[in-house]
């Protein structure tokens, strides 16, 4: 913004329009070797510099694994994360992908990945292009894949800049509706839609989830 | 492990008087706020066994280059526990503990039940009168309570260091200024420099004394105050008292655009002058240990500090800090200023 009164603009704008708050989910370490999938490059590369973690690797859409996928960094990654989904990959094509991205990873390595539900509630605020599952979906297709340890996450009310990201139980799914719709919906209505039994439900309802699972997959030899 | 896993395993292992701190399993929610500043902390509520309401607090800075305004945070509530007392737990959240998981700040501090007056004043409060002025005198009270209570006398020779003048000087580096608006500035180093032979105590201020960093405790009904990490000793309480009355005009005047935000809340002011403000200086009381400057200065010394704190912390402008600067130029070219300061 410039301004009459103002010497010199030297505004920074806040956070990256992509968040990285996800990071804190991860295993991250300074050695760790991460390849990052989707949102702007400079969104990334110098968060996790700052952080610590010099080897990132950003890569700006899905379909460039398969180019990503040499002898030189398979079984090379420790973190593959594509924290806004895939650009609207088909059902038939998530098995393949998960297993690309498998290879890349060292055995332990984990895959995270953000994406939008088929099912939920608010389907209007899904991201333009992006890939939309179920949490059913992907849990299955990532076992099928060679992944274990998988763990779920709520995320409100985006993807791209999340204000809550809760493990995927009623009872902090009931916490956050009440912190987040505190001022805006009366307290008598609040209750009911926080209520245990609606929110056990609405826990497979929402729009957007993360996921994180283990690569247990043994170090591939050959692609 | 994943630094939640860290953190939940470590906070499941805090004792007190023996006995674990929380029931396990020790489960959390992120609140993330991803439009946030990058230099903002991400809050995680941490939530025992068998509840549906948080049992801890935790502050974890995005950036490790952050980490050092949480460890001055937790040294300042630290210190406010020990002068407050057993009227501390009514006051402001306790410090917990503050840790450092691999390369990764937290500061753990107990959760306050109640509903923070951020967004509840939208609401209820700004633009009803009544509701403003009994929150005014509410929050005044407390406020005195507590620069009271940390009040500590001055050794001999004793200098509490202040980086006010280095705050005038950059704020005239950052911004253009009217020569009224220099004699303002000029007329403020010497109140300030007046005021400070005047202090035989140094009281702890919270900084950032607003509405949005208190919270209606729903268990007693009073006032609580967060964030206390621009909290610091000092000989004067102006910033703190007056803040509250600009952040407050500020937040019921109409938001766009910025110059509009300002003349509104210059509007509000003078709304608020016959009985709201005066009313509220006379809750808090005038104090004889510590000082407090005339409206004239400290409105403008609010200003100043808050026009450029995140240029001299974080080394970049935000862009609600002009703000501030247009809000100094409404004090200083108030048409009936002379009516407007005075007594006050």
């Amino acid at each position: 913004m410039e301004s009459k009164y103002r010497s010199k603009a030297s505004f920074q704008h806040s956070l990256p329009k992509s968040s990285s708050d996800w990071r804190f989910l991860l295993p991250i370490t300074e050695n760790c070797r991460m390849l990052i999938i989707g949102g702007e490059q400079d969104d990334f590369t110098e968060l996790f510099n700052k952080i610590g973690v010099s080897s990132v690797t950003w890569l700006c859409n899905p379909s460039a694994v398969t180019s990503e996928l040499n002898e030189n960094n398979q079984n090379y990654f420790d973190i593959v994360a594509i924290p806004f989904g895939f650009p609207a990959a088909k059902l038939t094509d998530e098995i393949e992908v998960f297993r690309k991205v498998r290879r890349l990873l060292h055995p332990g390595g984990s895959i995270f990945l953000g994406f939008s539900n088929k099912l939920g509630l608010f389907s209007k605020a899904f991201i333009a292009n992006s890939y939309h599952s179920t949490p059913h979906h992907v849990i299955r297709y990532l076992r099928l894949s060679g992944y274990s340890d998988i763990d779920l996450y709520g995320v409100m009310s985006n993807l791209e800049t999340p204000e809550y990201i809760f493990p995927l139980k009623a009872d902090l799914l009931g916490f956050t509706l009440r912190h987040r719709y505190h001022y805006l919906l009366p307290a008598r209505l609040l209750h009911y839609f926080s209520s245990r039994p609606l929110v056990s439900i609405v826990l497979y309802l929402l729009s957007y989830y993360f996921v994180i699972a283990k690569s247990n997959h043994a170090p591939e030899t050959s692609l | 492990m994943e630094f939640m896993d860290t953190l939940t395993t470590y906070i499941a292992s805090l004792r007190r008087q023996g006995k674990p701190l929380l029931s396990p399993p020790v489960r959390w929610v992120i609140l993330s706020n991803g439009t946030a500043d990058l230099h903002d902390c991400i809050i995680i509520f941490v939530f025992e066994a068998n509840k549906t309401e948080p049992a801890l607090v935790v502050k974890a800075p995005r950036l490790p280059e952050d980490g050092l305004a949480l460890q001055i945070e937790y040294g300042r509530l630290v210190e406010l526990w020990e002068h407050l007392g057993p009227n501390a737990v009514f006051r402001v959240p306790e410090p917990v503990a503050m840790l450092t998981l691999g390369a990764q700040a937290a500061f753990v501090i107990s959760y306050i039940h109640g509903e923070s007056l951020l967004h509840a004043s939208r609401q209820k409060i700004w633009g009803k009168l009544e509701k403003v002025y009994s929150l005014a005198i509410d929050a005044a009270e407390f406020l005195r309570d507590i620069v009271d209570r940390t009040a500590t006398q001055l050794q001999d020779g004793e200098n509490v260091p202040t980086d006010i003048l280095q705050k005038i000087e950059k704020f005239r580096e950052m911004y253009h200024f009217a020569e009224r608006e220099n004699q303002a500035l000029q007329g403020l180093i010497k109140n300030i420099e007046s005021m400070r032979r005047c202090a035989t105590h140094k009281t702890l201020i919270q900084g950032d004394f607003w509405h949005g960093n208190m919270i209606r405790n729903s268990r007693h009904g009073g006032l609580m105050l967060v964030d206390w990490q621009y909290s610091r000793w000092s000989t004067d309480v102006s910033l703190d008292v007056y803040l509250f009355l600009l952040a407050g005009a500020l937040a019921s005047a109409p938001q766009f655009p910025v110059e509009e935000r300002a003349r509104g809340a210059m509007e509000v002011l003078l709304q608020w002058r016959p009985k709201i403000i005066p009313d509220y200086l006379q809750a808090f009381g005038k104090p004889d240990q510590y000082t407090l400057m005339p409206a004239r200065y400290g409105m403008l010394l609010c200003c100043v500090e808050k026009a450029v704190r995140a240029s001299m912390d974080l080394g970049f402008d935000q862009v609600n800090d002009l703000i501030w600067r247009l809000l100094f130029a409404e004090l200083v070219n108030l048409s009936d200023e002379g009516e407007f300061y005075n007594e006050i």
